[in-house]
């Protein structure tokens, strides 16, 4: 029962398979053998991007990150923050009660606002996304989210600064 | 490309791993266990992904994409990818090859990149758990500006690549 659930999502894609194989065998067939080449073209940048994130979970760790948050840092520790956040890996809701104790530890806002905006861009992943979509569109997207990310700490702690 | 970016992304993990076995010999191999046990719990829910990108591609008429989110649509499509994305999430690895095909079927640059900045950004179905951390006005504050900010990152970005926001 754990295990059905634990799997439920390639457990429902194995069901469509079969019924859609039934209804539609050809173009199912055509589905699959496009999700096969697919796999096989990415896996290897997949395998690169999970050993890149341990890489960087043990070696640059939240805690390593924290000596360099001060509330005294201006704009350049807010940079600095959002150049962290880019390294960052992992689902970002595990993060959260990490990223609240930095703020309890005196962290500026903007900088832990900055952080959590930035950590969209997932450095580990990049290679991983410019497969699918390409260098050009994933250079733009990481340079904008780069700024808007500052800009977001920024705005957070405008914003937020008036309720305290 | 993908042959390159996979030789140069090895050659990168290569030296970070070399790095890291000068540094702390127990430490490299913790990171490597790490990523080893990371890769055998991701793989199951990668190949169902890219299985459901190939039925997505053969079942998905172009049609019904560009109704949603394609050209012509002015900015209904980017309001459309962006409340899509806000809702859905999941794990990254399964945005960026659904961005590809919603490309590949007639979505416009700025609605796919919508899509999955939103995606990305907004956390939805964490929201609750957000709130607990964080409290109520700064979970607020970070979605909606992360939410505004999906939207001005992707429209930029059809700018950019194609000359038109929409």
């Amino acid at each position: 029962m754990k295990m059905l659930k634990k799997y439920s999502f390639e457990i429902l894609i194995a069901i469509t398979y079969i019924v859609l194989f039934i209804l539609f065998p050809q173009k199912t067939l055509i589905a699959f053998k496009e999700g096969v080449i697919l796999l096989l073209k990415m896996l290897p940048i997949f395998i690169c991007v999970v050993f890149f994130s341990s890489f960087i979970a043990v070696f640059l760790s939240p805690k390593t990150i924290q000596r360099y948050m001060g509330k005294e840092t201006g704009f350049k520790g807010v940079v600095l923050g959002a150049i962290f956040g880019t390294l960052i890996v992992g689902p970002l809701w595990i993060l959260f009660p990490l990223f609240n104790t930095f703020l309890k530890k005196g962290a500026r806002l903007a900088v832990v606002g900055a952080m959590i905006g930035t950590f969209a861009i997932k450095t580990p992943w990049i290679p991983y996304a410019a497969g699918f979509l390409g260098w050009p569109f994933m250079t733009i997207t990481v340079v904008l989210t780069l700024g808007y990310g500052i800009l977001e700490g920024i705005l957070m702690e405008k914003i937020l600064k008036h309720y305290d | 490309m993908n042959t390159w970016g996979a030789v140069i992304y090895g050659i990168i993990v290569i030296i970070s791993y070399t790095y890291a076995v000068k540094k702390s010999k127990s430490k490299a191999q913790v990171a490597f266990k790490k990523g080893g046990v990371q890769l055998l719990k991701q793989l199951p829910f990668i190949i169902a992904i890219f299985l459901l990108i190939g039925l997505f591609d053969a079942f998905v008429s172009k049609n019904i994409v560009v109704t949603i989110i394609g050209r012509g649509r002015g900015f209904l499509s980017i309001l459309n990818s962006a409340i899509f994305g806000t809702i859905v999430g999941g794990p990254v690895s399964s945005v960026y090859p659904l961005g590809a095909v919603l490309l590949k079927k007639g979505a416009t640059i700025a609605a796919t990149a919508v899509f999955m900045n939103s995606w990305i950004m907004v956390g939805f179905i964490t929201m609750p758990f957000e709130i607990s951390v964080f409290g109520k006005r700064f979970t607020l504050t970070r979605n909606i500006l992360a939410f505004f900010g999906a939207i001005v990152i992707g429209m930029l970005t059809g700018l950019i690549l194609t000359g038109s926001v929409l």
